[in-house]
């Protein structure tokens, strides 16, 4: 069942992907790439990550996607026209690199894993969850790591306002 | 129990197609949309990763690359937003000056 339900949002996730590639208007490939955060949130419930589910579907599919719809919109673009050199010599071969690549780093699946040395183990999750584990963590050991993030998203925040006033 | 080697696979196909995408399409937005599916790739294997090492670990890295794909994402747009108001054009190669 669970495995049924990974195929299915893996599909999704995949289709979604090829949606944002394939799509000549910039509003489809946007919902694309909805459908695949969407099909990951389930695969990260299917993974045991009940945090990171909820925020890939707060900050990812609604923040985030939110925010380059209304960029979209706010720019009025319009379908993108065909490249005047389609299949140009670059574009050739850097998707056969692409593919390259993704032989590259399915390399690493021939060797095994072992050592299952975390603190998450199934009685730990059992008893406090995996939010409260992953909160303990979080404002413990990784408390700077967290401020530092506070950090960027205000300079984010700022460096956004300040690009894209009408004068510098 | 979702075996290792599936979302790990589903995690190379996804990251492959946003290297594809940012390397064949010319709109902008849609560079940083295959940024972002990058970023969810590399997310998901993170994810698959502490679920079979039983750490959390994993999980806190996905968190942070989160809070680095918004503050991407913002001051991406933004550059965008600047881009068309200055030249106006959402399209890659069409920016090639260092000055303009």
């Amino acid at each position: 069942m669970m495995l049924a339900m990974f195929f299915l949002a893996a599909g999704v996730a995949v289709l979604g992907a090829l949606g944002v590639l394939l799509c000549r208007n910039p509003i489809h490939s946007a919902l694309g790439l909805v459908a695949t955060m969407v099909s990951l949130a389930v695969v990260y419930l299917l993974h045991h990550a009940e945090f990171i589910f909820v925020i890939q579907l707060m900050v990812y599919a609604g923040a985030v996607m939110g925010l380059i719809v209304f960029v979209i919109m706010l720019l009025d673009i319009r379908r993108e026209e065909a490249a005047s050199s389609r299949f140009a010599p670059g574009k050739v071969v850097g998707v056969g690199l692409a593919g390259l690549f993704f032989v590259a780093i399915l390399v690493p699946f021939t060797s095994r894993l072992t050592g299952r040395m975390g603190g998450m183990t199934e009685s730990a999750l059992e008893r406090i969850g995996s939010v409260q584990y992953l909160s303990d963590q979080l404002f413990g050991p990784y408390l700077l790591p967290f401020e530092i993030a506070s950090i960027l998203l205000l300079v984010g925040l700022v460096g956004a306002v300040t690009l894209a006033k009408k004068k510098l | 129990m979702i075996p290792l080697e599936y979302s790990l696979t589903l995690s190379a196909v996804l990251f492959t197609l946003g290297v594809i995408g940012v390397l064949v399409r010319r709109n902008v937005i849609v560079l940083l949309m295959c940024v972002e599916l990058m970023l969810n790739a590399v997310n998901l294997s993170f994810v698959a990763l502490s679920d079979h090492l039983n750490s959390a670990e994993g999980l806190l890295y996905v968190f942070f690359v989160m809070t680095v794909a918004a503050a991407e994402a913002s001051v991406g747009l933004a550059i965008v937003v600047s881009l068309v108001r200055a030249r106006n054009t959402v399209y890659a190669d069409e920016v090639d000056l260092l000055k303009g």
